[in-house]
């Protein structure tokens, strides 16, 4: 079992030899074509200029504190619990129509 | 071993991160982030440079992984890709790493391209293949596969299993197996998750073990 597994180290270590030194030679021209391509594409703008455009960085500094709000909401409402007889009787004072419909749906 | 400051030409270093298991992160060059500001203030032409000093690496790092009249196509498609994401390029980061990441993942979309319009060549071996692979198990000297025929042929062999392998189980043999890359590295690399990597690199192996037994000729070791 020790042989087999060395044996299968061995042809690993010939295939990654002939797997690294595998290498190309690139024409003198990709260079030049390369560049063709980034100027036809122009300068890169960092801000559009846009009043609603925000940098990358400033929204993942963001993430953190609407992460927070989500939180302290979120066990707010746990704590609170949601009312639902609060929204029931809303809905029948807004919307009696509504809360005929929800009241005789079956469950 | 961590290489620091290397750049440019010849292969890249498969063993920067094997033995500490970390990424290869060699540190931001002054003159690198010095060049992606200029190209980010508007100097186009400043792009240049950093094609000048990375050509060299990213023609490597795509070489182990396509074939060889691919290359020149895909390093150019990583240079046009590197300049358009480089308003989101961290500058406390190594440009160097930054750039064999979208080389990696360039070489990983070329692979996908290729396999989901079934253009992938399927080469087939020979009896003398398997006898080559059943002397190459049977051998204890390692110079004896060193000789310039031993390479061909593995890397017939190679090209063969590989080609028989999915895009993703591709990418982690070759990263992991071949290069010796650590699976956090690859996943990095990648863009994957480390378990992902785990996965893949146990499966691809498996796959790889197996085909190489299935050979004509080579009989199963042990």
């Amino acid at each position: 079992m020790k042989d087999a597994g060395k044996a299968e180290d061995r042809l690993r270590k010939v295939l990654a030899g002939a797997y690294l030194e595998k290498a190309v030679r690139l024409d003198g021209m990709w260079r030049t074509r390369v560049m063709e391509d980034i100027r036809r594409l122009g300068p890169l703008q960092e801000s559009p200029g846009s009043g609603w455009w925000v940098p990358d960085r400033f929204v993942w500094r963001f993430a953190a504190a609407a992460a927070a709000v989500v939180l302290i909401l979120g066990g707010l409402a746990l704590k609170d619990g949601f009312a639902p007889e609060f929204e029931m009787t809303r809905t029948f004072y807004d919307q009696p129509l509504d809360y005929t419909e929800i009241y005789l749906e079956p469950a | 071993m961590k290489v620091r400051g290397r750049e440019g030409l010849g292969p890249p270093p498969a063993s920067d991160c094997r033995t500490t298991g970390e990424m290869p992160r060699d540190g931001a060059r002054a003159e690198d982030i010095q060049t992606v500001r200029q190209v980010l203030a508007g100097d186009v032409d400043a792009f240049e440079g950093l094609i000048t000093s990375y050509g060299g690496y990213i023609a490597a790092v795509v070489a182990r992984h396509l074939p060889g009249e691919h290359v020149e196509e895909t390093v150019h498609e990583v240079f046009v890709r590197a300049y358009q994401s480089l308003p989101g390029f961290s500058q406390s980061g190594s440009f160097k790493y930054w750039l064999s990441r979208i080389a990696v993942r360039a070489c990983y979309d070329f692979w996908r391209r290729r396999y989901r319009s079934k253009e992938v060549p399927m080469s087939s071996l020979s009896p003398e293949h398997g006898n080559w692979v059943e002397r190459v198990l049977a051998e204890d000297s390692e110079e004896a596969h060193e000789r310039e025929e031993a390479r061909k042929e593995a890397g017939e062999i190679l090209e063969w299993a590989l080609a028989r392998l999915s895009p993703e189980d591709r990418m982690v043999l070759g990263l992991v197996h071949l290069e010796g890359r650590s699976t956090r590295e690859t996943a990095d690399l990648l863009g994957w998750t480390v378990a992902n990597v785990k996965i893949r690199s146990f499966r691809s192996r498996r796959a790889l073990r197996k085909m190489i037994e299935g050979i004509p000729g080579a009989g199963k070791e042990g």
